[in-house]
């Protein structure tokens, strides 16, 4: 705000001697900038590095502000499982967080679990009835995170699942020491307080679309099929496939074992089949062909198994199942593998060695080579060139890992948002803008921004050279009570016991907030010429421009990136 | 709750925008908090330094409080005046802040200032430190740092005399405060100006104070270089009461090496490795002298 | 009440009756007296004033000249070099339109050191803006002082008392030291419009540029215009309730005189004897003190000399290259004027100016239609 000089226009006017009548407040010192401050709320990598598109920062925010519920809001308005994701993520978004940059990353995988432990969230569903109702096929994270985000925009939806109970790889495939079932149940049963309609034990016929009147149909259902066409064959008595294994046990189909396991692979199938087996009494060694960097199980998860006494053996190619006469299990044969080049999926190359064999023993040998999805019903081809679910068919639509590559619970649920969108577009006959809704470099799509309430910064997310750390003080990363150790393998019970309160609430002030200005005042208080004051509201900061000279102290004082200088135009 | 990082309580502002300090000026920072901590009733003293001009030119003036222009020696003096007139006036309750740069504290004003100290005047001496004669155009003074380029200590002939240490010259004095201070830590700022306010008698504070311009620094590095020069040690924050009590005010979580502070300043940019460690060492050794002192209380 | 005081005692009466808020002062032979006496009252409880020992001249007049900008009566005093030393800040006094009152006692200036008297060191400081006045008896001293804090006052600029250094300063005469509620009436509390209060946030003294700077000196330049008739109603005021009226220039037998000296401080009481002496000789002199030297009264000088036919002036100063000081403006106020002026310097470092020495320059100027130099040195030993 300018002021006005004093004019005089005769000398009578003039003091005597030389005092001044007015202050400097008329001179529009702004003239002498060539770049200007903006605050501007900008991307935090955590953001860009979460496949479920959860509002990383935005949640860990709210817990700082003393705001559990509102943190287990905005989470919802995204991803409706955290007390999932929670537990069995394997939080990519830790591997971008800048805090790992400064000492070790920000703990959001505990922090994101203790939210939706502690909170209390009701749902909400759009009042507005969209009159339309959408199948959805398959009850796993992309089927549910569909039914999710549609029921909220208002549309009927009812979930096929071909199983008994709900939930797919979430009951079927992941151990109860990793995700408990009354957690599954209590993330699940917040679908059915939205008058989702749940039909178990049933598959979808053609002919059911038009009868029933859906207007859409969604098929997520997975990829638990056998991948391995070779080792197929060796399936049998004491030979399991990995998945099957697991859904017995997780029916609570199998509570022994004897004898020693084998299993074979590198997956977290492999990972949960071996930590199961050594809790029911065995002695288990995980084959893996190539070595242990680039096993594709979570690192957190192999750590687990390592720690709970689970032995590996690297370098090791399968040949064949050992049986004695009376076709009992005996062992596995195996060649060494001898490593190469790191090829173009970032693994080593194997070559066999045919002369170095060897064999381990055992009674029990589960297959966890990898999985292939199951095949769609009534040929429904996906369309390889689109973001938007699409099949040959125009209200029928894929999701999950049933056509994804990334098969983990994050990138599932990611697509069931991704699925949720597409159908609505095409319900509403209406052109999605996926500039709006993507978060850039990422994977996952923002429902809030699709919705309407958030608008995707533009721009890179906030890089660490422009944290300024002397803000945050040495806090180390707060690790989360588990089960001692002789504990774990006893039974099922859950191994990680998540943060406690103050640990949760110690460990979301290592936060920085990348991008997102919470008002610490450091740019109002270092601005050497006191052009930058609260909004009215004291909401927001806003910048005096008739007198500001652009030297940029409070960007770079900024403890978070959320102030960008801009050019002047000229 | 996510709190402010700096905790100052004072909300009325004392410096107004529109005042003609170069981008970046860290004198204006530290004058800004030194008000807020002094309030309403303050009469400002400055004698010719940055601040004759920052101050604005007739007819206008960017502090909100009256403020007395004097000659380049004699800040102190000038001060002592002011505080004569309003103690025999019956003003009660006033500060007086005599503000100088360093050449009008360490060099041509030195007299005055001994002079005032000595008589314990009840004034509030603040020297904004940035190192060298910045107003006519960076020249060296004694309180320019070793290494450092001037126009009077140029290429050839870089700064090799150490900075006077004014502190202990003040304390010397047996003034009942003296301290140092840096505008990269306002809220130390503020409360050593808040304190200094509540003592009758002579206070000194001694500011670190960037100048962009003469530092060769960018004007978006002005806070952050004095930060480093206090985390380095090389300007510890500490105070001296009575002439002979020393608390140091802060402790850098970790040590960070005197050779970036040197490295971020083009003013800095001709100091040879070997007398980047020579200085590593002399501030080692003031540190040191400094714990041993807070120990021995 | 009448007292036997030197001319330094007889100053500090003067500011003490004035009541001077804040002395602020540095000691100097031969002023030392004035400023120890004011501290001895202070400390008596007579003078209710801060008295702050600075470490220097400059740091006193600055003391004073921020003491004043905040309102207050302000005083100091000083000689030689310590008049010298405060020179940069004398300009700032006069400039800030500061009513300060400063005793400078005539003193010569090094080097050689030497502390005897001669008008060099004041005179040296005739373009700094500030009044100036010069006394020739202690009692004038004491009168002038308390004038002088009104003077300043009503016109706002500062004003220098002067007189000379052990002829005056360390001389013992009778002075009458009026009644205080006398001098509060004609003096009553400083009231300075322009003073800083805390009421108002001004600057004093700020960046004035080109656009300004100007206006304000010329300000300063036509209110000396205001000094004589000022300083003729104070005195008139003065007088009516005091007693004691002195002039800005004092002709004493000019009216009908032949030959008139110009000369100022103790010598007028000297000179005055002399043209007693050389008129009962026959020889018509007049001798004119000045008092008033800043502003310069040309007006009151030149129909005081009207009679004269010839013109002396006695400098107890030099100017070197240009001579005596009074002669240099003394010419510059006759300019176009024809008659001869001759131009004596003598008793610098001094040495003593005698009555037979000032007969002699009567006789040289007797003896001649025009002065044998611009500028006649008297009394020349070696």
């Amino acid at each position: 705000m300018l002021g006005k000089l004093i004019e005089f226009h005769s000398i009578g006017e003039l003091p005597d001697s030389p005092i001044t009548q007015g202050t400097t407040l008329w001179n529009p010192t702004g003239t002498w900038r060539s770049v200007r401050p903006i605050h501007m709320a900008r991307l935090s990598p955590c953001l860009l590095g979460c496949p479920a598109g959860n509002p990383i920062e935005t949640f860990i925010r709210r817990i700082e502000e003393g705001d559990i519920d509102g943190a287990l809001a905005v989470i919802r308005e995204e991803n409706p499982f955290p007390g999932i994701c929670g537990r069995v993520c394997f939080h990519p978004c830790e591997r971008s967080c800048n805090r790992g940059s400064m000492d070790q990353p920000v703990a959001i995988h505990e922090l994101e679990r203790w939210v939706a432990d502690h909170g209390s969230w009701r749902p909400t569903v759009s009042e507005k009835d969209k009159g339309k109702h959408v199948a959805i096929v398959g009850s796993g994270p992309a089927g549910l995170t569909a039914a999710y985000h549609l029921r909220r925009m208002g549309y009927g939806v009812t979930v096929f699942e071909k199983e008994r109970e709900l939930g797919g790889l979430l009951r079927y495939g992941i151990p109860s020491y990793r995700l408990p079932k009354d957690i599954l149940d209590r993330e699940i049963n917040i679908l059915r307080e939205m008058e989702i309609t749940f039909i178990t034990g049933k598959t979808l016929n053609e002919s059911d679309l038009d009868d029933e009147g859906f207007d859409a149909v969604l098929f997520a259902v997975g990829a638990q099929d056998f991948r391995n066409p070779r080792l197929v064959r060796q399936v049998g008595e004491g030979v399991w496939q990995a998945l099957e294994f697991l859904k017995k046990v997780n029916e609570s189909g199998i509570t022994s074992l004897k004898g020693k396991v084998v299993v074979i692979g590198g997956g977290n199938a492999a990972i949960d089949a071996a930590r199961c087996a050594l809790r029911m009494g065995t002695e288990v060694t995980v084959a893996y062909r190539r070595m242990r960097e680039d096993m594709p199980a979570f690192d957190d998860e192999i750590e687990a198994a390592v720690e709970e006494g689970v032995s590996f053996t690297f370098l090791a190619a399968p040949q064949v199942v050992k049986r004695d006469a009376d076709g009992k299990v005996t062992g596995v044969g195996f060649t060494r593998t001898i490593p190469g080049e790191i090829d173009a999926s970032g693994k080593h190359e194997v070559t066999i060695d045919p002369h170095d064999t060897f064999s381990i023993e055992a009674e029990t040998v589960i297959l966890a080579t990898g999985e292939k999805p199951a095949d769609l019903p009534w040929d429904v081809e996906p369309k390889s060139d689109t973001n938007l679910c699409e099949t040959d068919r125009p209200n029928v639509f894929v999701a999950g890992d049933v056509v994804g590559t990334q098969r983990t619970v994050a990138y599932a649920i990611g697509w069931g948002k991704r699925a949720a969108v597409a159908i609505d577009s095409y319900l509403q006959s209406r052109e999605v803008d996926f500039r709006k809704i993507t978060l850039p470099g990422g994977e996952g799509i923002s429902m809030r921004a699709y919705l309407g309430s958030f608008e995707i910064p533009d721009g890179e997310a906030v890089p660490f050279e422009e944290i300024n750390e002397f803000y945050f003080p040495d806090v180390k990363r707060t690790k989360a009570r588990q089960l001692p150790l002789k504990q774990r393998t006893a039974g099922f019970a859950e191994v990680v016991k998540g943060l406690s309160r103050p640990q949760a609430l110690k460990e979301a002030s290592r936060c920085f907030h990348c991008g997102d200005c919470v008002m610490c005042d450091n740019c109002l208080i270092f601005c050497p010429d006191v052009a930058i004051t609260r909004t009215n509201d004291k909401e927001g900061y806003e910048v005096d421009l008739d007198h500001c000279k652009g030297c940029g102290i409070c960007a770079r004082e900024c403890p978070r990136g959320a102030i960008v200088m801009v050019e002047e135009k000229i | 709750m996510i709190e402010p990082t700096y905790a100052i309580e004072a909300q009325e502002e004392f410096l107004y925008p529109g005042h003609l300090a170069c981008q970046g000026c860290g004198s204006t920072i530290a004058i800004r908090y030194v008000l807020k901590a002094l309030g309403k009733n303050t009469v400002v003293v400055i004698p010719a330094c940055c601040w004759s001009i920052i101050a604005g030119l007739f007819p206008s003036s960017c502090l909100g409080v009256p403020l007395v222009h004097t000659a380049f020696e004699t800040a102190a003096v000038a001060a002592t005046g002011v505080r004569a007139a309003l103690d025999i006036q019956g003003k009660e309750g006033v500060n007086v802040l005599a503000w100088a740069g360093d050449g009008g504290t360490f060099d041509i004003g030195f007299q005055a200032l001994s002079g005032a100290a000595e008589r314990n005047e009840d004034i509030l001496y603040c020297c904004y430190d940035n190192e060298a004669y910045m107003n006519t155009g960076i020249q060296r003074s004694s309180a320019t740092p070793v290494g450092a380029w001037t126009t009077t200590t140029p290429k050839g002939g870089l700064e090799d005399r150490p900075k006077k240490d004014i502190v202990r010259i003040m304390a010397a004095h047996n003034i009942p405060y003296a301290a140092t201070a840096n505008v990269a830590f306002p809220d130390d700022l503020y409360r050593k100006a808040k304190k200094a306010a509540s003592i009758k008698g002579m206070k000194f504070i001694h500011i670190l104070s960037p100048c962009p311009t003469g530092w060769r620094i960018p004007s978006s590095e002005s806070v952050e270089v004095a930060r480093l020069a206090t985390l380095s040690n090389l300007f510890p924050l500490y105070e001296v009461e009575n002439g002979s009590k020393v608390i140091v005010n802060y402790f850098p979580p970790k040590k960070v090496p005197v050779a970036q502070y040197l490295e971020s300043q083009g003013r800095f940019h001709l100091v040879s490795d070997e007398q980047k460690k020579q200085i590593q060492r002399n501030v080692d050794a003031y540190w040191g002298g400094l714990m041993k002192e807070v120990k021995k209380k | 009440m009448k007292k036997v005081l030197m001319g330094n005692f007889a100053a500090s009466h003067g500011v003490r009756l004035s009541r001077a808020q804040v002395i602020s002062a540095y000691p100097i032979t031969p002023q030392t007296h004035v400023v120890e006496e004011l501290s001895a009252m202070v400390a008596r409880g007579e003078l209710n004033a801060k008295f702050i020992k600075v470490e220097s001249e400059h740091s006193a007049l600055a003391c004073c000249i921020a003491a004043s900008v905040m309102g207050a009566r302000v005083f100091t005093a000083t000689s030689s070099h310590g008049l010298l030393l405060m020179h940069e800040l004398l300009h700032w006094a006069s400039g800030g339109r500061l009513p300060i009152v400063m005793v400078a006692v005539n003193r010569a200036i090094a080097p050689g050191w030497n502390i005897w008297n001669e008008q060099t060191d004041t005179l040296s400081q005739r373009d700094t803006g500030w009044i100036q006045l010069y006394c020739a008896s202690n009692q004038e001293i004491l009168d002038t002082v308390i004038q002088a804090f009104k003077l300043a006052e009503t016109v706002k600029i500062p004003v220098m008392v002067i007189y000379d250094a052990f002829i005056l300063s360390h001389t013992y005469e009778p002075v009458d030291i009026p009644d205080q509620g006398l001098i509060d009436t004609f003096l009553p509390p400083i009231s300075n419009p322009e003073a800083l209060t805390m009421e108002k946030a001004q600057a004093f003294g700020s960046v004035t540029n080109p656009d300004f700077h100007m206006e304000f000196r010329m300000k300063l330049h036509e209110t000396y215009g205001r000094v004589f008739e000022e300083f003729e109603k104070l005195e008139e005021e003065y007088s009516a309730q005091i007693g004691r009226k002195y002039g800005i220039i004092e002709p004493y037998r000019c009216e009908d005189a032949d030959l008139i000296m110009i000369t100022a401080g103790s010598l007028a009481g000297p000179s005055r004897m002399v043209v007693d002496g050389l008129r009962k000789k026959g020889i018509r002199t007049g001798r004119i003190k000045l008092k008033l030297f800043r502003p310069f009264p040309s007006e009151a000088l030149r129909e005081a000399l009207k009679p004269a036919k010839k013109i002396l002036v006695l400098d107890r100063n030099l100017s070197p290259g240009t001579g005596g000081i009074f002669a240099h403006e003394v010419r510059a106020a006759l300019k176009g004027d024809t008659r001869s002026i001759w131009a004596f310097v003598a008793g610098l470092g001094g040495r003593d100016i005698t009555p037979d020495l000032i007969e002699s320059m009567f006789f040289d100027a007797l003896g001649a239609e025009v002065p044998i130099s611009e500028t006649i040195f008297k009394g020349v030993r070696l």
